[in-house]
């Protein structure tokens, strides 16, 4: 029989470094270089996608996936999920996202949206 | 039970020590700031210290104080307006290199084209068309041959007045590059005012630098460039319209007017921010057919928008590209 | 129990109802944390359950009903897909768990169960979206799964040891 003192110390080690890197993951804002290019992808299928630093004023993109409908909003360097159908709402809860990290997920509707350093640019000479 | 709690705490410290060696790891230390400086937003990006920043900070403003037009404690305002003559070893330096970059460029980029700037009303925001008269006027006090920099000292003529505007970023990108090399940056990107220089190649494929399209939103191309500066002059800069006929704020030092010819924008990449900042300008001035000549003389680096289409110089093959959505748009190479 | 009897039956029938009942119900109790795939995982408790008081047969067969009925109540169909995934892993951690552990340490069981139902989820999610960022988020269910599993563990543990200590139902 395996002795519970080994399980406690079992579930301490993964659970620590889990905490630990859930708050570096969810906070980490990307190394703030590349292109801010916005992606969005249905069932992997990329359906839209815009470079974030060519946009001046914000404004609204409606996705419509086959599962369901999720309205974008798009600002100058962030982007986040402003509506959607779906019965739980974890994407529009999820807010903003701004680089390369965490993307915005809806399970339901199967629709990503992330953040690719490809594509962008670093600056516009003006 | 001792023994449980020991346990416990040592598994604790190891698995915290663990993560933070893999995620210090994990992220480079980049650091970034904004500063609002000669009328723009300029954004510094590097790897490297943080403390690198507050320097950057303290050499943009006090180079902003030294430079200044319509600042009354600038050593410009001074010389200008009282013709207090400048010593500041820094400033003198760099008004003979405008000097001198005026006569290589045969006087299309003049720094004393100061009161033709503000006759037209670009330092106020007064726009206004003058009379033949009133450019005429003022002719006689434009051309570098109206300021003297001898080793240590600028003074300028009677009536004459400069302005280092047109080469102040490039010049501040240049030393803000040079201070962060010398601490030991190796990878940066800095946009002063849309004056972008490149430190490093970003991780081998080099910076990606979009220049503005002149005609409206977003960027009608990308250069590829490592360890280089990125500046670009366009009609859609600061201008005004009147009576429906648009006036851009770069004016030719011949006519005493804005410019009116068939370019639209010109880009240069080169290694100095200052000569790139004063090309792009007089190049500006020169139109397509001088400035392609010129371009070929001095093989320079440079991508023109033109009212024909795209020209673009042959040392930026295979770094220039268009963007997909101006695919359309005639694309030819100048050879040297 | 080794024999298929009636009892037997009858108990696996009545956990497969709460397993349904708990997963229709954790659905109306949303979770303020804007994470994909968090759950509750109430229904574990009943695999669990037969797991250690049965065996994997029918913790097995209740899982699968549970699953697919589950996902008729709940009217989707890309649930089916999660669930399936999440629980199938879950479910082979908890039968080889099962092999070395006591009655006493299930709510490791639990644990383990539900961090390994998410990593389940986080791969049919990276699949189904071809979007590997989607790890971004795995940190944060275990630690999500050490907590519901931590809580589900412990209900199913006390169950079976109240039944077993206190009637006669499992001798």
């Amino acid at each position: 029989m395996v002795k519970t003192r080994l399980l406690v110390l079992i579930v301490l080690l993964v659970t620590i470094p889990a905490i630990v890197l859930s708050v570096v993951f969810l906070t980490r804002d990307g190394d703030g270089s590349g292109g801010r290019v916005a992606v969005a992808l249905v069932d992997g299928k990329e359906v839209w996608s815009i470079d974030l630093t060519t946009v001046n004023e914000p404004f609204e993109k409606t996705i419509v996936t086959p599962y369901g409908t999720n309205t974008l909003f798009v600002e100058r360097d962030r982007i986040r999920i402003k509506e959607a159908d779906c019965e739980d709402e974890t994407c529009v809860k999820t807010g903003y996202i701004s680089s390369g990290g965490a993307p915005i997920v809806c399970l339901p509707h199967r629709l990503v949206v992330k953040i690719v350093q490809e594509g962008g640019v670093d600056a516009v000479s003006e | 039970m001792k023994k449980i709690s020991r346990c416990l705490i040592l598994s604790i410290l190891v698995a915290v020590i663990l993560t933070t060696a893999l995620s210090a790891c994990a992220s480079p230390s980049s650091v970034e700031g904004t500063f609002f400086a000669m009328d723009t937003v300029m954004t510094i990006r590097y790897t490297g210290e943080e403390k690198l920043l507050s320097e950057c900070g303290k050499i943009i403003s006090d180079l902003e104080k030294k430079l200044s037009v319509t600042d009354k404690g600038s050593l410009i305002y001074a010389l200008n307006e009282k013709k207090e003559p400048i010593r500041d070893e820094e400033v003198v330096a760099l008004v003979k290199k405008s000097l001198e970059l005026s006569t290589l460029t045969s006087g299309m980029f003049d720094p004393t084209v100061y009161p033709l700037v503000k006759l037209w009303g670009f330092t106020t925001g007064e726009y206004k068309v003058p009379t033949e008269e009133e450019i005429e006027a003022l002719l006689p006090y434009i051309g570098k041959d109206k300021v003297s920099a001898t080793t240590d000292v600028v003074t300028a003529s009677e009536g004459a007045q400069i302005d280092l505007g047109g080469i102040a970023k490039g010049y501040l990108s240049d030393v803000l590059r040079e201070r962060l090399i010398i601490n030991g940056v190796k990878s940066a990107l800095l946009n002063l005012g849309g004056n972008v220089t490149a430190i490093g190649d970003k991780d081998g494929s080099g910076w990606k630098i979009g220049i503005k399209n002149p005609l409206g939103e977003g960027y009608f191309g990308i250069v590829n460039v490592s360890d280089e500066a990125v500046v670009t002059s366009g009609l859609y800069e600061r201008h005004f319209v009147s009576d429906g006929k648009k006036y851009g704020h770069i004016i030719d030092p011949t006519t005493g007017s804005p410019v009116e010819n068939d370019l639209l924008s010109v880009t240069v990449v080169g290694k100095s921010g200052t000569e790139c900042d004063a090309f792009s300008t007089a190049l500006f001035v020169m139109g397509r057919e001088k400035a392609t000549v010129f371009l070929k003389e001095h093989r320079i680096d440079a991508v023109l928008y033109t009212n024909d289409g795209v020209l673009y110089t042959e040392g930026l093959q295979g770094r220039f590209s268009l963007q997909p959505n101006f695919s359309s748009l005639p694309c030819e190479v100048i050879r040297w | 129990m080794k024999r298929l009897s009636a009892k037997r039956i009858a108990f696996d029938g009545i956990l497969t109802a709460v397993a349904l009942v708990l997963h229709v119900v954790e659905q109306l109790v949303p979770l303020p944390i804007p994470v994909p795939g968090v759950k509750l995982g109430l229904a574990n408790v009943t695999t669990l359950f037969a797991a250690f008081a049965f065996g994997p047969v029918d913790a097995g067969i209740i899982l699968l009903v549970r699953i697919f009925l589950g996902s008729l109540f709940s009217g989707q169909v890309t649930g089916l897909l999660y669930s399936l995934a999440g629980g199938s892993l879950c479910y082979l951690v908890t039968i080889l768990l099962r092999r070395v552990l006591s009655d006493r340490q299930m709510w490791f069981c639990g644990i383990a169960g539900a961090i390994f139902h998410n990593i389940g989820q986080i791969i049919v999610a990276v699949f189904l979206t071809s979007t590997p960022e989607i790890t971004y988020y795995l940190p944060v269910l275990i630690v999500a799964g050490t907590l519901t599993g931590l809580f589900t563990g412990l209900a199913a543990q006390f169950l079976l040891i109240a039944i077993k200590e206190r009637t006669d139902l499992l001798s």
